[in-house]
């Protein structure tokens, strides 16, 4: 390893310092009664995390390559499209810093681990995107799991919380060990980890089926972390147990650093096989679209109804990333990296006006419909913007939703697959029901009883959520600067 | 200029936005100052646009951005300045600027003050739009949006019944003419495979597209143009828009809007001129509404609904103009017309302003002395419309009668001089009957009458001067100002209809000295019935009672829509209604909303909560797949 390796992984350690840095910031915090302190405010920690997350983005950025920046032995590549993923991780991991805060005091659950944490999840989903090896990719991945793991618990004292982190981790190390065994047996069959080794060999040997094997054990793996039906069991049970800013997180997040990996290895490894693990990709992304919107009809509690949206939207792009595999172009993958971006926006603005509204009310929001009845008129901007959200996540023109929308399934139709653009535009008009019906609940149905809010939105989370609102709709207006840049990704991505 | 077009409509959206944001609570009263600035700024703007324009051999294109594109379709906003267009940016703005400043006294304490100039702008916002477009798509946003403005500014006292429904008329009956522009749109893509005006008009000139095609796309473009610019038989909404308050009238319903129509076949005039046949078309509507309004003209009661009929008559005459390819003189007609229409509104609201909201003229009369100002404002504009010289009116009349008459129409050239007979006669009918003879007003009327503040006179003499000696800037023959100015937007659709320039003949001069003289006659003849034998005008109706009722009624044109068409949507809709909508479609969508939640429930009931029954799941799924790999 020489010095110069680590430039491609300075937005990782500007990470690492900041994280640390939290740590030792909070373990030498003169504790004056322990019990109390939980419910105050963290501004050393929360001013570390923030500027750790933003450095990372501008050391990305500043960072821009004129090649890419491939170290580690060929394991680990910094070019425009780990940027665009650090970027975009980045942000969402300060958008998520933004909204903790009062909802953590609000909880008296306000601990330095926590932005701590975050930032080790963060710097694992940064690797991911940037690996081009299997090993360096589960190392990574592991990272990232055993933090958000932990988050998932930081609510230890309350059953949901353990119950979700208990489940998350079950089921993820039995997922890990399937992806494990895949690379194990890629391993066996070619003597080499990293993408491009793989992928030439297995070229040259086409679909045998040990090879379809080993491909399809990966794909599981990783369609447990992008929470494809049927590996998605868990997410709806996890994500409604998490304290909702990590929930946010989550939703898009580590599913974005999943769909990355996913993108690379299986372009770069599995590109011999495209058309098979397409059908894969295919047969998942109609099962997923499927569970996320049909099961989300029925849900009344709407943090659970936005996991299963959650889910819907994971698969939308699973039909992007089989018209990849399927006319073997990268055409449908621009389509994706752009839906990544605007879900991005968008679902952490939605979770987050649910997090705003439990800070506020905590003892009396349940998270259910029928509370949130007459929102809009008594706290209008806050409904207006919860309609923005939804409006987007439903894909209605005008916002980054549509936009998304508009260039996978274009790309999917692009590739031939146009009765499978059909299911999924027929399956997202399915979830206008769902996320339409709480707007109505909002402005058109009159409160059984006031939600009494305790303060206006204010703060760090409103510009958290006035940041995405306006993502939200300057993608949805003017996509072409976006649109833009993920050319450029994909244009040094292939080399 | 690349960097400042997209400021000159973005400054009414600007002031729309805030006055729409912060009028209610804030601005109130005030809301006039922010539109009149952003009017002024984009005025201003035109203004400089018009001066680097001039001249220019090339269009000045700027795409903005692009929203998104996906094969050969895209959807860009781009921008294009010529000739055409820096005139037209010209009249929306300026006429635009006036008419705002006499707002600000008309509408004073109204309860929806800040509202009005909301929409106004936003009207200005999309009119700049539609004419800044430098493709069909962005013209057919601009034509919508121009549209549900009008929908809105129409029913602005919306607590009205008939304003209401004058809305509502305008708005279907546009949808009339809007299908067949949105099918012309897409035609133009489907065989151009673009809506690029340059492109598309580059295409049409190298002759790559059949000529039935063409007929097809233009005569679908015609339609839009007819239901905007309300020529027969989709003129029956103009009238009734005139509920909408006066400023509304003056700058959509006569100097800007209407106008639209005109502006679009003058634009797209290198696909008329490949389809000879639809241009006689255009002509041909065009002179029958010309004479047609005019005549119901004659007939009207209400001071607003004659200046409608004129509207849609002089209309009729920018048509004339352009079925025989003089499309520099329609856009000078179109000018002038924008001129002295507004100028003929702004003072029909100054008298009905004066009289407390009377519009009815047999309840007016005897107002020369009391609204000085008002009468000579508005009789240069009477003399404008009638084609007085040197009046603007006139010029461009006498210049579109003159091409009429050079392309050797000469059945629409004898059309079109009755057509101007009529108009002189209604016009002077309109002010002998305000201004003159006995006052026959209400008793309350008569204590308020009162000469309308400054800030409405002003705007009144600003348009008054302009409808004396804007005729100037379009002599006929050579000396033309604006025909040479629009040369360049123009000339490959002369030379695909072979015209040339033209110099003055005798001919020419005799028959501007006829067309002034049939104007007179009319005025002459107005003058004697309403001034001088004031008991003529019910003689000669007793005498003609049936033909004085059909004309008084409009030629039942509006009694037949409803009769037919309406009738037979009505019926037919609430047969689909019931038998269609409520039996098929209403069962199927809740029939699929059943089958929707039942499957809901089932996967519902999958999500037990069992950590071991996830676990089997992502177990069977791997069994599944390793099963189909190794056994297919």
């Amino acid at each position: 390893m020489k010095a110069a390796d680590l430039i491609a992984v300075i937005p990782e350690l500007v990470l690492l310092v900041a994280a640390c840095a939290v740590l030792l910031a909070e373990a030498f915090r003169k504790e004056r009664e322990a019990s109390s302190l939980r419910g105050r405010p963290r501004r050393v920690a929360v001013a570390l995390a923030l500027a750790g997350t933003l450095g990372s983005v501008v050391a990305s950025l500043a960072l821009v390559p004129g090649e890419a920046r491939v170290t580690f032995n060929a394991t680990f590549v910094l070019d425009e499209w780990g940027i665009f993923f650090n970027v975009l991780f980045g942000v969402a991991a300060a958008l998520t810093v933004l909204l903790s805060p009062r909802y953590l005091q609000a909880h008296d659950r306000h601990l330095g681990e926590y932005y701590a944490l975050l930032l080790f999840t963060l710097i694992g989903m940064d690797l991911l995107a940037g690996a081009r090896d299997f090993l360096v990719f589960y190392v990574a991945l592991e990272l990232m799991a055993i933090s958000s793991y932990l988050l998932a618990a930081f609510f230890r004292y309350r059953l949901r919380s353990n119950e979700s982190s208990l489940k998350y981790f079950l089921t993820g190390a039995f997922a890990s060990a399937v992806l494990l065994y895949g690379i194990s047996l890629l391993y066996g069959q070619t003597g080499a980890t990293d993408y491009w080794t793989i992928g030439r060999i297995l070229g040259s040997e086409g679909a045998a089926p040990a090879v379809l094997l080993s491909v399809f054990l990966v794909g599981v793996g990783l369609a447990f972390k992008v929470s494809a039906a049927p590996f998605h069991m868990w997410t709806p049970d996890v994500y409604q147990g998490a304290p909702t800013p990590i929930t946010a997180f989550f939703s898009v997040g580590p599913k974005a650093a999943a769909f990355s990996v996913i993108i690379a290895a299986f372009i770069f490894g599995f590109g011999g096989v495209a058309k098979e693990w397409s059908v894969f990709f295919i047969v998942l992304g109609i099962a997923t679209m499927l569970v996320g919107n049909v099961v989300a009809l029925v849900q009344t509690n709407v943090k659970r109804m936005l996991a299963y949206s959650s889910i819907a939207h994971a698969g939308y792009m699973l039909t992007g990333l089989a018209a990849v595999g399927w006319s073997r172009d990268v055409y449908p993958a621009m389509g994706v990296l752009v839906y990544l971006a605007a879900y991005t926006f968008m679902n952490l603005g939605a979770f987050g006006v649910l997090g705003y509204l439990k800070t506020e009310a905590p003892s009396s929001f349940d998270y259910s419909l029928g509370r949130l009845a007459g929102l809009g008129r008594r706290s209008p901007w806050v409904g207006l913007l919860f309609s923005l959200f939804l409006i987007s996540l439903t894909g209605i023109p005008g916002t980054a939703g549509f936009i998304g929308k508009f260039w996978v399934f274009s790309g999917v139709v692009l590739a031939d697959l146009w009765w499978l653009a059909v299911i999924a535009v027929v399956l997202s008009a399915v979830a206008a029901y769902f996320y339409l019906r709480v707007i109505i609940y909002m402005f058109f149905r009159e409160p059984e009883e006031q939600l009494v809010l305790d303060r206006p939105l204010r703060g760090g989370a409103a510009v958290a959520l006035a940041v995405c609102a306006i993502a939200t709709v300057v993608i949805g207006v003017l996509p072409a600067r976006l649109w833009d840049a993920v050319t450029e990704v994909f244009a040094t991505f292939l080399g | 200029m690349e960097g400042y077009i997209w400021l000159i409509p973005v400054l009414p959206l600007a002031a729309f936005v805030i006055t729409l944001l912060f009028g209610k609570w804030w601005i109130k009263e005030h809301a006039h100052w922010l539109p009149i600035l952003a009017m002024a700024g984009s005025f201003g703007l035109s203004l400089a646009a018009f001066v680097q324009i001039r001249g220019a051999e090339e269009p000045v294109v700027v795409e903005l951005w692009r929203w998104f594109s996906v094969g050969s379709f895209q959807v860009p906003l781009g921008m294009q300045v010529d000739q055409l267009s820096s005139v037209m940016l010209l009249v929306v703005s300026g006429v635009g600027l006036v008419i705002f400043i006499y707002s600000k006294g008309y509408m004073h304490g109204d309860t929806g003050y800040y509202r009005f100039y909301a929409y106004m702008s936003l009207f200005a916002f999309s009119m700049l739009m539609l004419v800044l477009a430098n493709n069909y798509l962005l013209l057919y946003f601009g034509w919508e949006a121009v549209g549900l403005c009008s929908y809105y500014l129409i029913g602005y006292y919306y607590h009205k019944p008939e304003a209401a429904a004058a809305g509502k008329k305008a708005f279907i009956v546009n949808r009339v003419g809007d299908f067949g522009f949105g099918l012309g749109v897409m035609l133009v893509f489907v065989t151009f495979g673009t809506l690029d005006y340059l492109k598309v008009f580059e295409l049409a000139e190298a002759g790559a597209v059949a000529e039935t095609t063409l007929i097809g796309i233009t005569l679908l473009l015609f339609m839009g143009a007819m239901g905007k610019s309300a020529q027969f038989p989709l003129h029956v909404w103009l009238p009734d828009a005139m509920e909408g308050p006066t400023p509304v009238s003056a700058l959509i319903h006569a100097a800007t809007m209407v106008t639209a129509g005109v502006y679009m076949v003058a634009r797209s005039a290198v696909l008329f001129a490949s389809a000879p046949g639809v241009l006689l078309v255009v002509g041909g509507i065009g002179t029958f509404t010309a004479i047609f309004a005019a005549v119901i003209g004659i007939c009207q009661k209400d001071i607003k609904r004659v200046l409608a009929y004129s509207t849609v008559s002089q209309l009729g005459y920018m048509f004339m103009a352009l079925g025989v390819g003089a499309w520099a003189i329609a856009i000078f007609h179109l000018v002038t017309h924008a001129f002295f229409k507004a100028l003929l509104f702004l003072g029909a609201g100054s008298v009905i302003h004066a009289l407390g909201g009377e519009q009815n003229m047999d309840k007016m009369g005897g107002l020369r002395k009391r609204i000085p100002a008002t009468y000579y404002t508005l009789v240069a504009g009477a003399l404008a419309l009638s084609g007085i010289f040197p009046f603007a009116g006139f010029w461009s009349k006498d210049d579109i009668l003159g091409a009429v008459w050079r392309d050797g129409k000469y059945l629409l050239w004898a059309v079109g001089l009755v057509a101007a007979f009529i108009t002189a006669f209604y016009t002077f009918r309109m002010i002998f009957l305000t201004f003159f003879g006995k006052s026959r007003l209400d008793e309350d009327t008569e204590h308020h009458v009162h000469e309308s503040p400054w800030s409405m006179l002003v705007p009144l003499i600003v348009l008054a001067v302009a409808s004396t000696l804007g005729g100037f800037l379009g002599l006929p023959g050579k000396l033309g100002l604006i025909q040479h100015f629009l040369e360049p937007v123009f000339a490959p659709a002369d030379h695909i209809l072979g015209l040339h320039e033209y110099s003055l003949a005798a001919s020419d001069y005799v028959l501007m000295v006829v067309s002034v003289i049939v104007a007179m006659l009319g005025i002459v003849l107005a003058w004697y019935m309403y001034v001088r034998r004031v008991d003529l005008p019910l003689k000669v109706g007793a005498r003609l009672q049936p033909a004085y009722r059909v004309v008084y009624n409009k030629f039942y044109v509006d009694e037949f829509y409803a009769a037919t068409f309406v009738r037979v949507a009505v019926d037919g809709s609430t047969w689909v209604w019931h038998r269609f909508d409520e039996a098929v479609i209403d069962g199927a969508a809740h029939g699929l909303a059943r089958l929707w939640q039942v499957l809901g429930h089932a996967g519902r009931r999958l999500q037990t909560g069992k950590v071991q029954h996830y676990l089997l799941g992502i177990f069977v799924g791997l069994f599944v797949i390793v099963t189909v790999v190794v056994f297919r």
